[in-house]
């Protein structure tokens, strides 16, 4: 398993996705089965009485946006799932994996015995990219399998395709933050700077993207968000859609290329 | 004799008074290059620009007639390089640490890393957090020597490992050097450089104060005498010689100290009936301390 910089850090990272994946499959489990109890005409009324209530604000800010389709299966699944809590746990798996490849290597000075082989920087920035890479799809694939089995047993009607591309935008726009704090990383070396700067612009990108049904002037800037890009053309209805995979992946290998230039050309670990 | 490492006025400058000042510094193949200086002097700085990980501010430097920043990648197929702060992977065991390495590097046999570690006495099962410190260093060496590479560049190899441990590393530097591979050591302890380099360098404050064999440096140390004669002598008598200083007389007894030949006080003394002379056996250290207190400077 030790062969590369790629391999080794899927490895050391085996019992943290074992981790993660099972925090989703538990969420997954929990939420879809709630479902029935929602879906039920009475309770369902109730509760779009009860949020309707609410300040449309606050409801934006926790990913709802649509109370009417809450019950629905698609728009529940989106609203309590891939509006919130999934994209939190990816996240925060691929923010602190990205940070830690280059950065936190450098901080615990276990880079300096790589630097001595004979490898480029730009094989070990790539081989760190595409073990994240791996495992944020990992992720969405845990997502996906979970959700699916949810969804088939409890007969709520959405495809297994458009509950994949929902789950891969996800992935793709978690990669999208673990790839920004990989970059920050390789260009400072400082793990806890590029942990913070990552999570600042995923919560920033958040609220953005979340506060814009509510907020006017936010619309233009929705679409600087990666979280707009996981919604975008609603995935659970309509299946996969080429721009967000375009824009994220883009985003995501211009990072790569980034961190690869700023790393090549500093000093490291001083 | 083909130059290995050559470092042509290389200077590095960071922070407040930390880096080297145009060192000019030669390592020739097969030997065994002792490194010298007190912690901070510049030493790892030095070892860390030749390996590229950090970039010169001026200068340059050549391995294997290779440029240190464009030929990297090609340099470090030729090196190994044992850290001064060594950090590894605390949750592998030695034996998946080295097994990582061994693939990093290529062309690593199994056999090189299991007898290396029978000669250090290293158990290779245990996780890395659970070995002392002079055992991580074992690994650390292991490391540096299974691949067999033309070059070593060891940052103070022997920090943490105990006397016997350090009499088998001396044994593994002696069967590299004979092997016609070049060893570069770092070190602030004086008596192992003395006991195994061909050639010194003393580098202090980033500068570099001398570099000769350490036969060369012996003979410019500076040592103290104690000359006891059958009568009183006058102080006067010693005065014309020129390599002496400290001179104290008290009766029949003149203590000095002499930097270089103690020739010239030997004859002059022999003019007298001499009854007993005392030498202070001269080592590095004295040497080396000379150095760092900035009594002696030779370098230009």
């Amino acid at each position: 398993m030790l062969r590369n910089i790629f391999s080794k850090t899927i490895y050391e990272r085996r019992r943290s996705l074992l981790w993660w994946g099972l925090g989703i499959i538990t969420l997954v489990t929990v939420l879809i089965g709630f479902y029935p109890a929602m879906n039920n005409p009475e309770t369902s009324e109730q509760l779009t009485k009860a949020m309707e209530a609410m300040p449309k604000e606050m409801l934006a800010a926790f990913g709802v946006t649509d109370v009417a389709n809450l019950t629905t299966p698609a728009g529940y699944i989106q609203g309590r799932l891939f509006g919130f809590m999934l994209p939190l746990i990816v996240m925060i798996f691929t923010i602190g994996l990205g940070s830690r490849v280059i950065a936190g290597e450098e901080e615990a000075r276990t880079l300096d015995l790589i630097l001595a082989h004979p490898i480029r920087r730009s094989t070990i920035v790539w081989q760190s990219f595409a073990a994240l890479s791996v495992l944020a799809l990992a992720m969405g694939l845990i997502t996906w399998l979970s959700l699916w089995l949810g969804v088939v047993l409890l007969d709520m009607q959405i495809g297994a395709a458009e509950l994949g591309a929902a789950s891969f935008n996800m992935s793709l726009m978690a990669l999208c933050f673990g790839a920004i704090a990989l970059l920050i990383g390789a260009a400072t070396g400082k793990r806890a700077l590029s942990m913070a700067v990552a999570t600042i612009l995923a919560v920033i990108g958040y609220f953005v993207n979340s506060l814009a049904s509510v907020i006017d002037w936010l619309v233009p800037l929705q679409k600087l968000s990666p979280f707009y890009y996981a919604d975008y053309n609603q995935p659970l209805k309509h299946g996969f859609h080429y721009l967000p995979f375009l824009v994220l992946g883009s985003v995501i290998v211009l990072c790569g290329f980034a961190a690869v230039k700023l790393f090549e050309r500093r000093d490291v670990a001083v | 004799m083909t130059t290995v490492v050559q470092t042509t006025n290389l200077s590095k400058t960071y922070g407040k008074n930390r880096g080297i000042d145009n060192l000019n510094l030669q390592v020739l193949q097969g030997e065994v290059f002792g490194y010298l200086g007190p912690n901070g002097a510049g030493k790892t700085t030095t070892i860390r620009t030749i390996l590229d990980f950090i970039r010169p501010t001026s200068g340059s430097a050549q391995i294997f007639g290779l440029d240190s920043q464009r030929d990297s990648l090609a340099i470090h197929q030729k090196i190994s390089y044992l850290p001064g702060e060594l950090v590894m992977y605390e949750k592998m065991t030695g034996s998946e640490m080295l097994h990582y390495f061994a693939q990093l590097r290529g062309n690593v046999s199994q056999t090189a890393i299991k007898q290396l570690a029978e000669r250090l006495e290293l158990d290779l099962k245990r996780p890395i957090r659970s070995l002392s410190k002079g055992n991580k260093q074992k690994v650390g060496l292991v490391q540096a020597f299974m691949g067999q590479p033309e070059l070593l560049i060891l940052d103070e190899p022997t920090s943490g490992l105990d006397p016997l441990v350090q009499q088998t590393f001396y044994q593994l530097v002696l069967e590299a050097k004979n092997a016609g591979r070049t060893v570069f050591l770092s070190s602030h302890v004086m008596s192992e450089v003395e006991h195994i380099c061909d050639r010194v360098g003393i580098i202090r404050a980033g500068k570099l104060l001398a570099i000769d064999t350490v036969k060369a440096l012996k003979a410019r140390a500076r040592r103290t005498l104690d000359l006891y004669f059958a009568q009183p002598i006058e102080p006067s008598v010693f005065d014309h010689i020129p390599n002496i200083d400290d001179l104290q007389v008290i009766g029949n007894h003149v203590h000095c100290a002499v930097t270089g030949s103690i020739d010239q006080l030997i004859k002059t003394a022999a003019q007298f009936e001499l009854r007993d002379l005392v030498s202070q056996a001269t080592d590095l250290e004295d040497i080396f301390l000379a150095y760092y207190k900035g009594e002696v400077s030779d370098v230009a």
